[in-house]
């Protein structure tokens, strides 16, 4: 699936984690790759609802990107972690340049609106997202770290409670609280 | 917010979560201490929380996706122009924006032109919400005023939805704001759009997002209203809460925005009065009233600032245009003007002033003369995201009924006056019809809520109840209610209008009804909300006095729902009569004595409610098909009944729950509307797991039944239950592509494919008696295969090998050669289980050996026949119909709302799978196992209100 072997992908991730930025752009066309197979699977279906048999593809995507059975982790939750930064990074650079269909001022909105008519996803506006979660982060870094790992990372609660090594019902409260407050956040006007 | 802050913050909230909800908030004000900072912040996490829903539960990378398709999609129609889209052909792309793509279309049967506005996939992927906006867009097709355009058509085709309209050959006013409009013409398009807005208020639609994108100015200076309700399109599905939809504005949008919208409260006709005073103000001015840089500058603008004065631009302005945009740009709704009429009005007589020179004012040069710009034609569609607001406008419309005999209330207006999702029950206008209070769903249970008529926002009258409250009834002053509560203990209990001073009435009872003095109150010892429910205990009719406490007894006869004369005389009520499956309606003297039968037929009346004259009973019936409302003139004295039922007309599936005002002219209603439609889910034969989540195949309004995929897989054929018929369809698989075979009165019903996939078997009441029918899958070579089926033949199937079919006559089966041409081929009935049972057959085995089904009469359970051994055996309980699995061995059936999968030579039984809430009904397979499928039942119930006053 990938042009890059998963050794080479693991190397550049770990290489990005130490701090090579520039490990980042040659991950990045592979999210790319998936974001653009994904969309095409949401553009293929004709009607509401939800795409057939596409739900287990879609699920926590990045983790299709990496050959996790190829790959013996020491520390697969540092690498989770990592990973999560990894996609938040990435999609939030991608909303940035996302070439927009409407002209002027309001460009910055509209994935915002266009994602208010469903109303799951008013975390669509990343950019957003991105800078209320720079805020919470400042104050709670437990929580924003939660919200990365799930939301960005794709991450389940028991894959989060074991990067952060607490319990899974503390990880769903605190997620909890996280939304609550991020919500808050992007609702004020 | 400093650290030390946040961290008491997140502990307060922390302990608020471990309680219940309703106790939080007193918790936080409690445990605060005084501190309200600590305690606004907490609060407003704790509304955040609990508005969170799904926010942020698909991950980052999914949304990124969907962002990209949804880009992709605005964009992707190009093709269109060239195509056709059912009457239209498309000719060429007007314009595109946030609300979707608008083409030059020509409609082929009516020979003109039309504008066509493909709705973006995202906006009308929720059912609910598609299908409030067709309604609005039926509403307003109706009215036919020439400053509204008009809307021919909501259709679908080929997977897009799209509103057809009148094409106007004119530009956006907002394309002709380069400079300055004219005062003279600044005030004859603003006047025109009040117009427009005055006759949609009338019918009781609110525009929303007035801005100037969506005003046309035709060429001939005439005025064309757009977009009438497609910003409700953008409302999250059942949610009403305006801070959430507010974010999504646009910048465009929202300096139009009036402060109600900017701070999230309910929305009603003077908000379009406000954005009309934007538009007015900056057609004059060439700027708009509140503008900040940034989003938060103006909405501060819009909530606070106070907008330049026009003579400060231009002291040669008259005076009484800046008083004519206070008026309009008012902050306070309520000093606002009240009407877009009113608003109009003030407009007319500055234009009369102006025209007859006694105004000041002075003529300004048209900055760039829209008369002469352009003709060409370019419909501007919204580039900015439309604001969304909060609450949901009400919805009206003339009421026509087919009988004008119905009198008065063919002439009412109607109006929609609760839009909660979900269910409103049991609504009781006040004496004066100005509100009402009724039953509805909150926190899990049932509560009563008081509105006003026209209102927006309910008032909870029944807080901290954990218990249910319905069946809720003002007392005849008005200055009381009665309800029903299950609260310990349950029974009929009296409280204040306000809520306030709740006591018990009577440890029991249902459906109270007061007596006319207000002194005595009269229930049911059971509750039945619907027509079809049949309790074991006949329920009695009980009177009791308030101040007293004194019980005395009606009748013992079954009686349900009474509801007192206005003068006292009588109670009349409804009643199941032993052994038959409807009900009807009877009075009696409310002292006691012998009861009168109003309705005594084959239809189910119920729900009789008396005119406030006395003269009428009005009921439920559904005598014409559908449950609707119907009167008879009747003796309140005698309880005599003259002459016939007539309709009253209400145009819905179902109806119930009248209630009067005391002058008679107002009457509230519970109207519901019903759809099903198709789900389905992956499946693996050999794990018997599902597999991913279901999905929607079909959403809509259609009443989908028993839908069975065809062999091949790609389309499912169905019955269709229409208002007064019930119709065979096919839609693909994948949702698209919808035909109907059959589209008559005729009820047609239970289609079957052929083996091979090119015919269809149903059984169908076009030759008098329901017989089996089969039809091409194009609704071609229509043949009739039983005769003189007396007890109506259903229930057909046809053989795997595709030369027999089965089908059900009374409770025996018969097969019947399909090949025999020419004769009457005639049917052989097949074994029958022991012991008087009856054996419904559901599916027919691949390999044809067997028959799988329910057995009925002195029987119930799932199983099968075979053909070899002539044998039955029950394999489970339940009384959902069983399908095979390609194996020939396992079959799959549904049982509240789980499906099951069992083995036949095991004789293993096994849930496999929990629709949760929803009840999987008519549960299928494909053919290679990989697919289940299963009809969602969903109804929602909103209050209505006819008056005959507006």
């Amino acid at each position: 699936m990938s042009p890059l072997g998963s050794h080479e992908l693991t190397e550049l991730l770990v290489a990005w984690s130490d701090g090579d930025e520039s490990a980042l752009e040659r991950l990045a066309p592979l999210v790319h790759t998936e974001l653009r197979r994904l969309a095409s699977h949401y553009m293929s279906r004709e009607r509401g609802g939800h795409l057939l048999q596409t739900s287990a593809l879609i699920n926590e995507a990045y983790v299709r990107l990496i050959d996790w059975k190829a790959v013996r982790w020491q520390n697969r939750a540092h690498f989770f972690g990592v990973a999560a930064r990894m996609m938040r990074r990435i999609l939030v650079d991608f909303a940035r340049q996302r070439p927009r269909v409407e002209h002027g001022t309001e460009a910055r909105h509209i994935s915002l609106e266009g994602a208010l008519t469903v109303t799951d996803e008013k975390g669509s506006d990343l950019l957003a997202l991105d800078e209320a979660l720079e805020g919470l982060s400042k104050i709670d870094e437990r929580k924003s770290r939660i919200v990365e790992l799930r939301f960005f990372g794709g991450l389940s609660v028991e894959e989060t409670a074991e990067v952060l090594k607490v319990a899974p019902v503390t990880v769903m409260r605190e997620w909890s609280k996280a939304k609550a407050w991020l919500y808050r956040e992007l609702s004020s006007p | 917010m400093d650290a030390e802050l946040w961290k008491r913050v997140d502990a307060l909230l922390d302990a608020a979560l471990d309680l219940p909800e309703r106790e939080r908030e007193q918790f936080v004000m409690r445990a605060s201490d005084g501190n309200t900072r600590l305690r606004d912040e907490v609060l407003s996490l704790l509304r955040a929380q609990s508005q969170a829903g799904h926010f942020m539960e698909r991950s980052a990378i999914r949304v990124a996706a969907r962002a990209l398709a949804r880009d992709a999609n605005l964009t992707s129609h190009e093709s269109l122009t060239g195509k056709t889209l059912g009457d239209y052909r498309v000719e060429s792309q007007l314009g595109s924006g946030g609300m979707g793509e608008v083409y030059l279309a020509h409609d082929s049967k009516l020979d003109r032109k039309a504008a066509l506005k493909i709705l973006p996939r995202h906006f009308v992927a929720d059912a609910e919400r598609a299908e409030r906006f067709r309604r609005e867009a039926r509403a307003l097709s109706a009215l036919n005023h020439p400053n509204l355009i008009t809307i021919y058509e909501v259709g679908e085709a080929g997977g897009l939805h799209f509103i057809a309209m009148e094409f106007v050959a004119g530009r956006t006013l907002r394309s002709m704001l380069d400079g300055r409009v004219s005062l003279k013409e600044s005030l004859a398009i603003a006047s025109q759009v009040a117009e427009a807005l005055a006759a949609a208020h009338r019918a009781g639609v609110v525009h929303r997002d007035i801005k100037q994108d969506n005003i046309m100015v035709r060429s001939d200076g005439y005025v064309k209203l757009l977009d009438f309700g497609l910003a409700k399109l953008t409302e999250g599905a059942g949610f009403v809460d305006a801070a959430q939809t507010q974010a999504g504005a646009a910048m465009g949008t929202l300096a139009y925005m009036s402060p109600e919208q900017a701070s999230g409260e309910a929305v009603d006709q003077r908000t379009d009065v406000w954005s009309l005073g934007v538009v007015l103000y900056e057609m004059l001015m060439g700027r708009k009233p509140f503008d900040g840089v940034d989003r938060r500058a103006t909405v501060n603008a819009i909530l606070s600032a106070a907008a330049a004065p026009a003579r400060d631009f231009d002291p040669a302005l008259p005076a009484e245009l800046d008083s004519i945009l206070d008026k309009a740009l008012e902050k306070e709704r309520d000093l606002r003007y009240q009407t877009a009429a009113d608003f109009h009005a003030d407009l007319k007589r500055l234009r009369r002033t102006i025209d007859s020179g006694a105004s000041s004012a002075r003529q300004r040069t048209v900055a760039k003369s829209w008369a002469a710009s352009s003709t060409r034609a370019r419909l501007f569609l919204a580039a900015a995201a439309l604001a969304v607001l909060a609450a949901v406008g009400f919805t009206l419309w003339r009421l026509y009924v087919s009988r004008p005999a119905a009198q008065d209330w063919a002439r009412a207006t109607r109006v929609q006056l609760t839009d909660q999702p979900g269910t409103e029950y049991f609504p009781s206008l006040a004496p004066d019809g100005k509100s009402f209070v009724y039953a509805g769903r909150a926190e899990g249970n049932w509560n009563l809520f008081l509105q006003r008529v026209g209102g927006r926002n309910a008032t909870l009258l029944t807080p901290d109840t954990p218990s249910d409250e319905s069946q809720p009834a003002f007392s005849p002053d008005g200055s009381r209610i009665a309800f029903r509560s299950d609260r310990e203990p349950a029974g009929i209990y009296v409280m204040e209008a306000t809520g306030e001073n709740v006591r018990l009435a009577v440890a029991e009872g249902f459906h109270p009804s007061w007596s006319p003095d207000g002194k005595e109150i009269v229930y049911s010892t059971v509750g039945r909300d619907t027509p079809t429910v049949r309790t074991t205990v006949p329920s009695a009719l009980w009177v009791v006095h308030l101040e007293t406490g004194a019980k005395r007894l009606l009748t013992q006869t079954d009686a349900v729902q009474p509801s007192w004369s206005p003068h006292g005389q009588r109670v009349a009520y409804w009643f199941m009569p032993p052994n038959v499956g409807r009900s009807d309606i009877a009075t009696i003297p409310s002292r006691g004595g012998d009861a009168v039968v109003v309705t005594r037929d084959a239809a189910t009346n119920w729900n009789p409610v008396w005119s406030p004259d006395g003269r009428f009973l009005y009921f439920a019936s559904d005598r014409r098909g559908d449950m609707s409302f119907w009167r008879v003139e009747i003796d309140e004295e005698t309880g005599e009944v003259h002459g016939e039922p007539e309709a009253v007309g209400t145009p819905s599936t179902f109806n119930r729950h009248l209630s009067f005002s005391r002058d008679g002219k107002r009457l509230l209603y519970v109207q519901t509307d019903r759809q099903s439609n198709i789900k389905a889910v992956g499946f693996n034969p050999k794990t018997e797991k599902v597999t991913g989540e279901p999905f929607w195949v079909t959403r809509g309004d259609r009443q989908i039944s028993r839908p069975i995929l065809s062999p091949d897989g790609r389309q499912f054929v169905m019955r269709l239950q229409r208002r007064s018929q019930d119709d065979l369809g096919v839609v693909g698989r994948d949702g698209t592509n919808w035909r109907d075979i059959t589209n008559d009165q005729f009820f047609d019903r239970y289609p079957r494919w052929s083996p091979d996939g090119r015919r269809i078997v149903f059984a169908s009441d076009r030759s008098g008696n329901y017989e089996i029918w089969t039809i091409n899958a194009d609704g071609t070579d229509l043949r009739q295969l039983t005769f003189d089926s007396e007890r109506g033949a259903s229930l057909p199937l046809w053989s795997p090998d595709g030369r027999q079919i089965l089908f059900r006559r009374g409770f025996l089966n018969f097969i019947v050669d399909v090949d025999k041409t020419g004769a009457r081929p005639s049917a052989q009935p097949m074994p029958t289980p022991e012991g008087g049972a009856s054996f419904v057959p559901w599916d027919w085995s691949p390999d044809g050996e067997k028959l799988a089904g329910t057995f009925s009469v002195n029987a119930s359970g799932v199983g099968y026949y075979s053909f070899a051994e002539r044998k039955f055996e029950k394999l489970a309980d339940g009384e959902a119909y069983p399908v095979w699995m390609s194996d020939s061995r396992r079959l799959i059936f549904s049982n509240e709302g789980k499906a099951y999968v069992a083995d036949i030579l095991t004789k293993r039984v096994r849930p496999f799978f929990d629709a949760g809430q929803e009840q999987i009904r008519s549960l299928g397979i494909a053919r290679d196992d990989r697919l289940l499928y299963f009809t969602v039942y969903e109804s929602e119930s909103d209050i209505w209100l006819l008056d005959l006053q507006w």
